[in-house]
């Protein structure tokens, strides 16, 4: 088969990918892996809001969480207490979380480095010692049980297989988001903003007010993640939303790369994953995911072409693929 | 009145508490401008070091300590060296250093969680049950001890880094690394220096914290590292008399919160005032503002 | 090259997951009779509570090893199978899943806290297993889920915990300190019932402190010294305790006494609380020292499975769960179904470490009031 152009090659390794994952849910695998899908996407979701932030916009937060939380409690609490629709909760959900990051971005973007991390980090515990605390709104640490499934088209959205598509409408949508704003002019600024403060301000980028907003969007999108988290699992309690679940998603975002969309998917998708194929080495698994991180970490820094395997191995791969290319196509393949 | 001096006394003594662990992580994260993640659990390294010393190879107090110290001091140049050197030479962003800490602190709880177990263990303590009286209130001896060794700690560091060459070598790797390098200085050789001095104070920190509450475990890095990271952070980074101010500062909040408020929402306290703070002086109390050059 | 590689190692991924769990679809059902009998056991083994795993696992296996050297069941034998839950809700829940979706499991026996519980409690209920609670309490789990079965509960602990301070130790003015989860929480919710329900009782105060926090608890503690309490009542974690009773120390609290509801109960907690200790009591549902046989026999048997561990209040739950199993198999249940009925059929459990009366799958039992004098456990004297 004649490997054509790049283009076309990817556009349709991409259909590919995106049947399977559209059937996924019909291919019989268990109901486990299915759930472990679900959290896929509800991870994936929340790396790529904390990549608006710490990813496009170069600010870090270890409080992401804190907006995952409120998004859940939102939405379990408007559908409990007040018997809302599914779609309305999540909405709102994602209001309230929203308008929290932009209260918290409000006083936060004015610092930055440790001061911003710190701050943020802070900001996390409040809002967990205030879930812990509010006991006549939260139930507090007995957490709140019985959060009703979503009803769509009179159908009830309980099992792994039916939630799938739940969970992966709104991440796709939220990624197409994250697509368009990188490409557009605000996310330009964004990443000005990132690259360097004092050059952006210099052209004109009103760099506060452009932190602010990312922030807000931000936690907005965290709240859709906690609001499909809490319809999923049926009850939540403060725990999950602490600072590990912070660091968590930072990792993902960190060792997907600032700002890569794909990265961040693939990284989402390891980490989510990794704990469960550790499962086998049970008293170690921890250990192991630490060691991996870290690794994880080194390797993307060190700089492989030092090690001079690495770089003949590539090379070889390298004139592999070209070879395949020349051999196939004319001119416009021949200079990979 | 009497409940009053007593919380006094009792935010005092949480106050040096937070601050011996406080100024070894102003230190670092000054000259680093790194937030070390892995600096709590080398303080619950440092002070395990301390019991499995005393208790299973039964050391005396003194050796075990001073060898605690230094075993956790070259952990942490082990630490720097393996997890954050290859990061820093090769110009990551710094999120990729914190997230590599993060990993440093995971694997060394859960190495501790293989050695020691989850429960938490008894530690021996100086000067068991001994306390001196002001009226109604009782100090006891650790806590009159650990306010001298902060006290101690706190001018050691400043005159070693105002008057010391390692200590002006540091300063000027904090000020400007590249700068630095050009002057000759082996930055290598001052961040290994920098982590073994942190490393070393927070084993410290973690032996005489354990001490104090006669008990260690390996969550007591977490539940310490949270508040002394806000206290350093608020008195302003790399000011080690801030590390102090800010440590007693959210020390005070948190007592008195707990004593005429709530008990419940102590913590709370301490974030609320570490962020109005920072609102009001986004350097920190005493940390002076870094001019950012083009 | 990096964006193939990244896309080779999620397919690579999602295969290894789906390679891995796959298998469990092709389990075949126990229909034949002379394969085990599978219950699930999932509990914490790594992470803070991981303690707390270990006296489950150790517990409820010297039950399997006991019928299992007397024949098994109609010649089958039980396995036992631990997996970790982390302590974590959404760890337990995805577990919980992943059990139920192995045919091979027909009971489970866990999880720890009330929160990972809560968390699983709708899957295991959605399957129709059969889920022993060997230690959460909260009120609401035998509501989410009908196929819940609880070992202890809140409001009987409470109430046994309240009449030992009032009755036994004879105190009118009480102070209730406590961990702020469920538990603590709920406990302060029936103790103010309880409270006002006996005219002569006074609840003094009442504080709670979060779990994570700093050791301090001298704010706490002087607030209680100036309501005068007379007895101190306490519901947290046993590290916590200890740390109370050794900063109490230091504040005087002359005749006042401590008291707590069976999480204190074991040789770890006199080793931190040291001289601090004296006098304290609890309220626990097994004591080890009980000249009852029973107790005696699981002491014994307990002492040996752990290398020398005093059997406390959860390894005895643990235990009582699988011996319920077990009674429930002897019934001849092989199937998730059928434990469930058989053990419906059960009014009153009498164990081999306790005796409880079920109404609804939550249990009613006796609790034994013990103290530490002369720095070991003892049967209270008042």
């Amino acid at each position: 088969m004649k490997i054509k152009s790049n283009r076309i090659f990817r556009k349709l390794l991409f259909c590919i990918m995106a049947c399977v994952l559209i059937s996924l849910p019909l291919l019989g695998l268990s109901n486990f892996v299915m759930r472990l899908a679900v959290f896929v996407w509800i991870y994936i979701l929340l790396a790529t809001s904390l990549n608006f932030t710490s990813g496009v916009a170069g600010q870090v937060s270890l409080g992401h969480a804190a907006f995952f939380g409120i998004g859940a409690y939102v939405s379990a609490l408007l559908s409990l207490k007040l018997e809302l629709h599914f779609l309305i909760c999540l909405a709102l959900a994602a209001a309230a979380a929203g308008v929290s990051g932009w209260l918290v971005a409000l006083p936060a973007m004015r610092l930055s480095g440790g001061y911003l991390a710190i701050v943020t980090l802070g900001f996390g515990q409040i809002v967990y010692i205030v879930l812990l605390n509010w006991i006549d709104l939260t139930r507090g640490p007995m957490g709140l049980v019985g959060i009703p499934s979503p009803v769509l088209f009179g159908i009830e959205f309980r099992k792994p297989q039916s939630y799938y598509y739940i969970a992966l409408f709104f991440c796709v949508a939220v990624l197409l988001l994250f697509k368009n704003y990188i490409g557009s002019r605000a996310g330009r600024n964004l990443m000005a903003i990132r690259d360097d403060e004092t050059a952006a301000a210099a052209m004109g980028v009103d760099i506060y007010k452009e932190k602010v907003k990312a922030f807000a969007i931000s936690s907005a999108i965290a709240g859709i993640a906690g609001s499909l988290y809490a319809h999923f699992m049926l009850f939540i309690d403060p725990s999950k939303f602490v600072g590990d679940e912070s660091t968590a998603i930072l990792s993902m975002v960190v060792l997907g790369g600032l700002g890569s969309m794909k990265g961040s998917i693939a990284a989402a998708l390891v980490l989510t994953a990794l704990p469960e194929l550790l499962r086998g080495f049970s008293r170690y698994r921890m250990l192991i995911y630490g060691i991996l991180l870290v690794a994880m970490m080194i390797t993307k820094a060190v700089d492989w072409s030092r090690y001079s395997w690495y770089d003949r191995m590539q090379q070889w791969i390298q004139r592999v693929v070209q070879a395949i290319n020349r051999k196939k196509g004319g001119w416009k393949n021949g200079a990979a | 009145m009497q409940f009053f001096t007593q919380q006094v006394v009792s935010a005092i003594a949480l106050g040096s508490v937070y601050a011996l662990t406080a100024i070894g992580y102003s230190m670092v994260f000054g000259v680093l401008e790194l937030i070390n993640f892995s600096h709590a659990s080398v303080f619950m390294v440092g002070a395990f070091l301390y019991y499995i010393l005393t208790n299973i190879a039964a050391l005396p107090g003194l050796p075990a300590f001073l060898l605690s110290v230094l075993i956790t001091g070259f952990l942490g140049v082990a630490v720097e060296k393996i997890t954050l050197r290859p990061l820093r030479l090769n110009n990551q962003p710094k999120f990729a250093s914190l997230i590599s800490t993060i990993g440093t602190s995971i694997i060394l709880q859960n190495i501790m969680f293989l050695l020691m177990g989850s429960e938490t263990l008894p530690y021996q303590t100086l000067f068991p049950g001994q306390s001196i009286s002001l009226g109604e209130t009782r100090i006891s001896y650790m806590q009159i001890v650990i306010v001298a060794v902060s006290t101690m700690l706190l001018v050691s560091l400043s005159l070693f880094i105002k008057k010391s060459r390692a200590g002006m070598a540091m300063r000027a790797t904090a000020q400007n690394y590249d700068a630095a390098e050009l002057m000759g200085i082996s930055v290598d050789s001052v961040i290994s220096l920098t982590f073994f001095i942190g490393s070393a104070i927070a084993a410290i920190s973690g032996i005489f914290v354990c001490m104090n509450y006669q008990s260690v475990d390996i969550t007591i890095g977490t539940s310490f590292g949270l508040k002394t990271f806000a206290a350093t952070v608020l008195g302003g980074i790399g000011n080690l008399g801030g590390a102090v101010l800010g440590s007693l500062i959210i020390a005070f909040a948190e007592v008195f919160t707990a004593a005429y408020i709530n008990t419940s929402i102590r913590d709370l306290a301490a974030f609320v005032v570490l962020v109005i703070v920072l609102l009001v002086r986004p350097n920190g109390l005493l940390g002076k503002p870094v001019q950012k050059k083009v | 090259m990096k964006k193939a590689l990244s896309v080779l190692l999620c397919v690579v991924l999602v295969v290894a997951i789906c390679a891995m769990s796959g298998c469990a679809q092709q389990e075949e059902s126990t229909q034949q009779t002379n394969d085990p009998l599978y219950v699930a056991m999932a509990v914490p083994v790594t992470g803070n509570q991981a303690m707390y795993g270990e006296y489950f696992s150790t517990a409820a296996q010297i039950k399997v090893d006991e019928v299992n050297a007397a024949g098994g069941i109609n010649g089958r034998q039980i396995v036992l199978e631990v997996f970790d839950d982390r302590g974590d809700v959404a760890e337990a829940s995805n577990l919980a899943q992943k059990i139920c979706d192995d045919e091979k499991y027909i009971a489970v026996i866990g999880g720890f806290a009330s929160t990972s519980v809560l968390a699983s409690a709708p899957i295991y209920g959605e399957n129709g297993m059969p889920q022993m609670v060997p230690a959460a309490s909260h009120m609401d789990i035998t509501k989410v889920s009908d196929y819940t079965w609880l070992q202890a509960s809140v409001a009987d602990e409470m109430r046994n915990f309240f009449n030992m301070v009032v009755d036994g130790i004879g105190s009118k003015k009480i102070a209730y300190i406590y961990l702020n989860n469920d538990s603590g929480l709920s406990g302060l919710e029936l103790l103010q019932g309880f409270v006002e329900g006996r005219e002569d009782i006074e609840l003094v105060a009442a504080e709670s402190f979060n779990e994570g926090q700093v050791s301090d608890f001298t704010p706490l503690l002087s607030k209680l010294k100036q309501a005068e309490p007379e007895t101190i009542m306490i519901s947290a974690q046993y590290k916590d305790i200890a740390n109370i009773l050794k900063q109490a120390q230091q504040m005087d609290f002359g005749d006042t006494t401590f008291a707590n509801l069976g999480t204190c109960y074991s040789d770890e907690f006199l080793t931190l609380a040291g001289d601090a200790a004296e006098g304290f009591y609890v309220s626990t549902l097994y004591f080890a020292d009980n000249p009852d046989e029973g107790v005696q026999e699981f002491s014994q048997l307990f002492y040996e499975a752990s290398d020398g561990k005093t059997a406390n209040q959860f390894a005895s739950q643990a235990y009582e769960c699988m011996s319920m199993l077990v009674y429930a198999f002897e019934q001849g249940a092989t199937t998730r179904e059928e434990v469930q009925q058989a053990l419906l059929g059960i009014s009153e459990w009498d164990g081999l470490t306790c005796t409880s009366k079920y109404t609804d799958r939550v249990p009613e039992k006796e609790g034994v009031p013990i103290m530490v004098k002369d720095g070991k456990w003892a049967l209270a004297e008042y």
